[in-house]
């Protein structure tokens, strides 16, 4: 792909330079103004279509957020009381809870997994095609067949789950009908749902490792470990990012999995906070209430979010 | 092609590999073998079926015009995949090469719309599609028709061009050095050309992933087809399907596995031939010359 | 630039609010008078109709009866499922497009009529007396909300009780002689209860045929079968007094006693029909042929209802209401009349494998044609329903929530029921 050794120094740079020149206005080139304009055409359509699909709905409502909306036609603006009332309301503490828990438990583990079979899956083994496909199932196979055959798994009396902790001496459980080990039950689901499409993701990123790199690496004798963590795990930057962030915003996002194998029981245990808002929006009917939450649920993906990106921060820029 | 050995690490390999194929494959053959079940069978969970009801495929797609239905999950899927390749594959160029002040605070703020839960714009998005002007009886200010409801346009454009694919898209232009683009711009290629025929070709993998992924949220969307639309006529395949669990307490397991097991297939086979593309790799630029 | 950008932004805001405000409506005349004269478009939500070629022949048959008497108004069907029917309800609101005919479900009647979603149908003449004269008169308090009729019964999903002889026979009890009041059920179960040597409940002595978070339906039964609602015609708990307390106590004693609490097959069917417990709440309709159960379990099935001060028997069941902003009131009624009709319900019935709300459900096809839907259809007069409260829909999955919390022993029985009945409004 490119001749030089490292590039993202030179990306760097060139990128720097670009920024350099465009800042000072009078001395902005024409050769950048007209890249800059190219680039603000380009970006255009897509900015527009979200801002006026998404972002437009986004903030009706954080609008909604401070009223009492309920579909029943008259409606008040009310402050901060919606937001007051859902600390005070034990399925948003007990959703709350679940959803960091839950993603501060799948994100890691569906990543680094979903790491491990992509490098597995990028070298010459036989079936190569078969595994990957795969791999790649759960992503499509019908939510409810997934839920079908777990909860076959987790069924206490005849499921695999306990056949197999059998098999290691472990006591039977009660799987998804024990608030304690609900959402451990449902995180292993969780994980396993969302390894096929990062898989994806690092696949197509290996393929953008420097081939000459790699042989170069190889011809000074690094073993595979030094390869992976010096010409490998640099490169797929940016694609950790993605990865990370979409983990993140996606775990935070879990739905169908809760709605169609627990609804959020039992006592609460796996309920997260797009049920709960879901809940609260279409079951009670209470849109105001329920777009306070998802507020509040955006300010917690936004921290997390930061929080990952902190400790990706070179890598954003590739 | 050299073959390669079969050391002991690669036996491993081979194993977990295997075994963890068995996990994933499971919850897909059993949505085949109970598509092959009759209706009283699965009163209990059962891998095998007593007899192979091969009817069950035909009488499920006989239930509804779901020839129709694919037809339509079809367009829907090429119209935002081709939106998506084109728009966000662009933007994504832009966000990653182009001098755009405040290109990371754009890009925040795509990461940020991505973060919104559809379940709480759903309302917002509804009225806005109902709303857009001189479309469906609206008049300039959008009242008084029907806007885009229970057309083509509802069910396409809203929901193609999402961040995600933008962001994708930009990740992985990043990688690629800005030296290729300022050679083109010295023999004259314009921003176009340069973004169109020196620095998507060199993205094919962001090219087949973010097409995997579109297409594979178009062809299964759900909640949104089914609150914008009102006939038959522009019924996508999901909404279809879920004619056979109308009612929660008498769900028709054969007959929508059947269906969803045929809705795979086409996904299955996208898939089979996209990760092909992946081992392709990327053209060589040609720098050296 | 930034201070435009903002204004742009609160009137983006502020219109799209605005924009819900504008109802689009279809076009129509108004007099109720004359049938044949009113033009316009019905717009109905009938989710009892799947969206497949049987349902919407079925639906046509309607529609067909309803225009040879408005020929010139147009029936546009909308179709949802029920899991979906609040989001499709909500956003048709929102968007000021009510629908003209809506069918929900029991318990949403209370919801939607405090909402101002639904018509009151005393518009149309419509009372509880004059329902009772066609429905059955066990399912019109279901359309009810303070005093007023707002929807129209069609037809009904009853649970009953089941048991199998084979299992009774084999613990030495008479099948004849079904235990009917909570003692003697709990009794029977006791002995019917088969462990393994691990002391795991391979047979359940009784199946609630709940989910975790789903024991509240059995609870409406059993409270019923004390002589309580949930909650009386005013709209106020009934549930959290000294019966509430001993139907929850009892549950409590039940439940990973004769059977583990949530347990379920992973087809989520009643047990009592796989065998996998000896007797216990099922469905209402049950298919004896070989594609079903086959008929050496239905022979072996004997159904039996709750019965102590009371009879009682859960009932589910779907209702057709008018909505309040349709602008073809007289037209919607008509149409939900049509729905009524004997063939109509019985093709709803068979299509939701229910039972036909009329009086004459019994002579219906779908009733005859199984024993559970016969013996369900016998015993309407023993329905008993849950909502009640006009934020039923929210309050209802806390309140199998903490019905759990009782039944795992985390809070007594009596603190969960005044928690909830304070949560009701």
């Amino acid at each position: 792909m490119s001749t030089l050794k490292d590039t993202k120094p030179a990306v760097r740079a060139a990128g720097a330079a670009n920024t350099r020149a465009a800042r000072p206005a009078g001395r902005k080139s024409r050769l950048t103004r007209q890249q800059s304009r190219a680039g603000w055409l380009f970006l255009a359509p897509a900015l527009l279509h979200s801002t006026f699909f998404l972002a437009v709905p986004a903030l009706a409502a954080i609008f909604l957020s401070f009223t009492n909306y309920d579909f029943s036609g008259a409606w008040q603006m009310i402050g901060t009381e919606n937001y007051v009332e859902l600390f005070q309301d034990t399925r948003f503490q007990a959703a709350f809870r679940n959803t960091i828990l839950y993603t501060l438990a799948v994100v890691p583990l569906s990543m680094g997994l979903a790491l491990i079979i992509a490098l597995g899956l990028n070298q010459k083994i036989r079936g190569l095609g078969f595994f990957r496909t795969v791999y790649y199932l759960p992503v499509v196979t019908a939510t409810v067949a997934v839920a079908s055959v777990w909860l076959w798994i987790y069924h206490p009396g005849a499921g695999l789950a306990n056949a197999v902790g059998s098999l290691f001496g472990l006591t039977r459980s009660e799987w998804l009908n024990d608030p304690a080990t609900a959402l451990p039950a449902l995180i292993a689901v969780g994980i396993w749902q969302g390894l096929g499409a990062k898989m994806i993701v690092y696949l197509a990123a290996l393929q953008g490792v420097s081939k000459e790199l790699l042989e170069a690496a190889n011809l000074d004798g690094a073993n595979r470990w030094q390869v992976f963590r010096n010409v490998i795990w640099p490169a797929l930057g940016p694609a950790h990012y993605f990865v990370l962030i979409t983990a993140i915003v996606q775990t935070f996002q879990v739905f169908d999995l809760v709605f169609v194998m627990t609804k959020g029981g039992p006592v609460n245990s796996t309920t997260v906070l797009t049920f709960d808002i879901y809940n609260n929006a279409f079951e009670g009917l209470r849109l105001g209430y329920a777009s306070a939450e998802t507020v509040i649920m955006l300010i917690l993906v936004a921290a997390f979010i930061y929080l990952g990106g902190r400790s990706q921060r070179k890598n954003q820029d590739g | 092609m050299v073959k390669t050995k079969l050391t002991p690490g690669r036996v491993v390999l081979y194993v977990v590999l295997s075994l963890g194929s068995l996990l994933m494959v499971g919850p897909f053959i059993w949505m085949i073998l109970t598509a092959l079940k009759s209706t009283g069978e699965v009163g209990t969970f059962t891998w095998l079926p007593r007899e192979f009801h091969w009817s069950n495929f035909v009488e499920a797609m006989d239930a509804a015009p779901f020839l129709r239905y694919f037809w339509n999950s079809l367009v829907l899927t090429v119209g935002q995949t081709a939106l998506t390749l084109i728009f966000c594959t662009m933007a994504g160029y832009a966000l990653a090469k182009a001098p755009i002040r405040g290109a990371k605070g754009i890009l925040n703020y795509f990461i940020a719309l991505m973060m919104v839960p559809f379940q709480i714009i759903l309302v917002p998005m509804f009225l806005l599609v109902k709303s857009i002007p001189l479309f469906g009886g609206n008049d300039i200010l959008g009242m008084g028709g029907t806007g885009w409801l229970n057309t083509w346009w509802a069910l396409i454009i809203p929901l193609a061009i999402a961040p995600l694919y933008t962001f994708l898209a930009r990740q992985f232009y990043v990688t690629l050095p800005s030296e290729l683009a300022d050679a083109a711009r010295v023999d004259g290629l314009g921003e176009f050309g340069i973004f169109f025929r020196i620095m998507t070709p060199l993205v094919k993998p962001a090219l087949v992933t973010i097409g995997v992924f579109q297409i594979e949220a178009a062809w299964n969307s759900f909640l949104w087809p089914l609150i914008v639309t009102n006939s038959d006529e522009l019924r996508p395949l999901q909404v279809g399907l879920a004619i056979f669990s109308q009612d929660p307490l008498n769900v028709q397991w054969p007959y929508l596995m059947a269906g969803a097991t045929l809705a795979t297939l086409p996904m299955i086979i996208l898939f089979i031939f996209a990760q092909k593309r992946f081992v392709e790799g990327m053209a060589s630029a040609g720098l050296k010359g | 630039m930034a201070r435009r950008r903002a204004g742009f932004l609160a009137l983006a805001v502020a219109g799209t609010l605005a924009l819900g405000a504008c109802g689009s409506g279809g076009t129509s005349t108004a007099p109720a008078s004359n049938p044949a004269e009113v033009t316009g478009t019905l717009r109905v939500l009938v989710p009892s109709y799947p969206a497949s070629n049987e349902g919407k022949a079925e639906l046509e048959k309607v529609v067909a009866s309803f225009k040879a008497k408005y020929p010139q108004v147009t029936v546009e069907p909308d179709f949802a499922t029920f899991d979906t029917l609040n989001q499709k309800i909500s956003t048709s609101i929102a968007g000021g497009q009510g629908y003209d005919v809506l069918v929900t479900g029991i318990g949403w009647v209370p919801p939607f009529a405090a909402k101002n979603v639904f018509e009151d149908l005393s518009t149309f003449g419509a009372t509880a007396e004059s329902l009772g004269e066609s429905t059955n008169p066990a399912l019109v308090p279901a359309s009810e909300y303070k005093g007023k009729v707002y929807a129209v019964p069609l037809i009904a999903g009853p649970k009953p009780l089941a048991l199998r002889k084979s299992l009774f026979e084999k613990a030495g009890l008479d099948p004849s002689k079904p235990p009917t009041t909570m003692a003697d059920i709990k009794t029977a179960a006791e002995k019917l209860t088969v462990k393994d040597g691990a002391g795991n409940i391979t047979q359940a002595g009784f199946d609630f045929w709940a989910a975790p978070g789903g024991y509240r339906q059995d609870f409406v039964a059993l409270l019923g079968s004390l002589g309580k609602p949930l909650y009386n015609t005013n709209g106020e708990a009934e549930f959290a007094g000294s019966e509430g307390v001993e139907t929850l106590e009892w549950m409590k004693s039940m439940v990973n006693n004769v059977q583990k609490y949530g347990a379920q097959n992973a087809a989520k069917s009643p047990l009592v029909n796989t065998g996998e417990a000896a007797m216990g709440f099922t469905g209402g309709y049950i298919d004896c042929s070989d594609k079903g159960v086959g008929p050496a379990v239905c022979d072996d099935l004997v159904y039996f209802n709750l019965e102590d001060k009371e009879g009682s028997m859960f009932t589910g069941g779907q209702l057709a209401s008018v909505g309040k902003s349709s602008k073809l009131k007289a037209a919607a009624w008509d149409f939900i009349q049509e729905l009524s009709k004997p063939e109509a319900e019985a093709g709803i019935a068979t299509l939701n494998f229910a039972v036909p709300a009329g009086k004459d459900a019994a002579d219906s096809a779908v009733v005859k044609s199984n024993p559970a839907s016969t013996f369900v259809a016998a015993n309407l007069a023993d329905a008993k329903f849950e909502g009640g409260a006009a934020n039923w829909l929210d309050l209802r999955g806390t309140f199998g929530t903490s019905l759990d919390d009782a039944l795992l022993g985390k809070k007594s029985a009596e603190e969960t029921l005044k928690a909830l009945e304070q949560q009701s409004k």
